[in-house]
């Protein structure tokens, strides 16, 4: 399923069936074709807004993007743009069912660091992306119906997509 | 005095509210050296202490110099038994404290204490386990 959003009318959105291939990037001239409807005079006509595909999967990370460009910090900005990144990568190939998770929420907070979470009922994953890169780090703490985990990691020394390939599973398994 | 069930963390605005489902975001209780002015091995943020039924109003009711309302969005609950069991996990280890610290205009007044050896990111990660053992978000009153 691919949701549609114009910049026009956000708060609309059009559920389109679409064959969704994850490796595949829809360009936005290819949207408009699809919603061109070609008279039989000859003539063209459609939609005259632009659409921009939004997969469930890739509107999990949907803030996180908003609060990068709102950060002044380039290089704060460019950590949290990696780790963007690198969740669209591992999302996007997922073949798992995404769409009961809730999405990540972002803020910038005023000791100049990106705070990203992604919080459930018993646990909460954290991100925090520091001025400093040395200092950027990930946690993961749960309630004690969770069994009071607390850990915790730099991002520096990780091996990025394989540390979020481990929290992602156990989101998975846990939410 | 000895110390209640819960204390309160005021909420300054709706920035340290998760938009998603209201819950406390971690940088609510995010310690601060700078904004913290101790001489001994601690650092500090503010909580009032629910001595009794009129705290979270009295609370509610705080005031900035400007005369704004300091806590726009509400009040954190946390019960002190959570706190002592998370200061209790191997990976807290005792850094966690908390006092009463009463003001003229505040008795009530007492401050939750992190030692101030503490690495930054592990600083972060308390902070998110006290979010987590928020029990109740009180809502500021509209007026």
């Amino acid at each position: 399923m691919v949701y549609f959003r114009t910049p026009a009318r956000s708060h609309e959105t059009q559920n389109i069936m679409i064959d969704y291939s994850p490796a595949s990037r829809i360009q936005t001239t290819a949207i408009e074709d699809l919603f061109t409807v070609r008279n039989s005079d000859g003539t063209t006509s459609g939609f005259d807004q632009v659409f921009y595909p939004i997969s469930y999967e890739l509107s999990l990370l949907e803030n996180i993007s908003d609060t990068i460009n709102q950060t002044a910090d380039r290089k704060v900005a460019a950590q949290a743009r990696n780790l963007l990144n690198v969740f669209q990568e591992i999302f996007v190939e997922s073949s798992v069912d995404l769409t009961h998770l809730p999405p990540l929420h972002s803020t910038i907070v005023n000791d100049g660091s990106i705070l990203i979470e992604w919080i459930f009922k018993d646990f909460r994953i954290g991100f925090s992306i520091e001025p400093n890169p040395d200092e950027s780090g990930w946690y993961l703490v749960s309630n004690k119906n969770q069994g009071g985990i607390s850990a915790s990691g730099y991002i520096s020394s990780a091996h990025l997509k394989k540390m979020l390939l481990w929290l992602t599973s156990f989101v998975l398994i846990d939410a | 005095m000895p110390f209640p069930d819960n204390c309160l963390r005021g909420i300054p605005n709706k920035d340290f509210l998760v938009k998603e489902d209201g819950s406390a975001s971690a940088h609510l209780f995010f310690f601060s050296s700078e904004q913290s002015n101790r001489e001994d091995e601690w650092i500090e943020q503010s909580i009032n202490w629910e001595d009794d039924g009129s705290v979270i109003q009295f609370t509610l009711n705080q005031k900035k110099d400007s005369g704004d309302s300091q806590f726009k969005a509400g009040i954190a609950k946390i019960p002190r038994r959570e706190i002592d069991r998370l200061n209790r996990l191997p990976s807290v280890n005792g850094v966690l404290s908390y006092e009463r610290s009463l003001l003229e205009t505040n008795q009530y007044h007492g401050n939750l204490l992190l030692k101030n050896n503490v690495a930054k990111l592990t600083m972060k990660k308390i902070a998110a386990s006290l979010a987590m053992l928020v029990s109740e978000i009180i809502p500021a009153q509209e007026h």
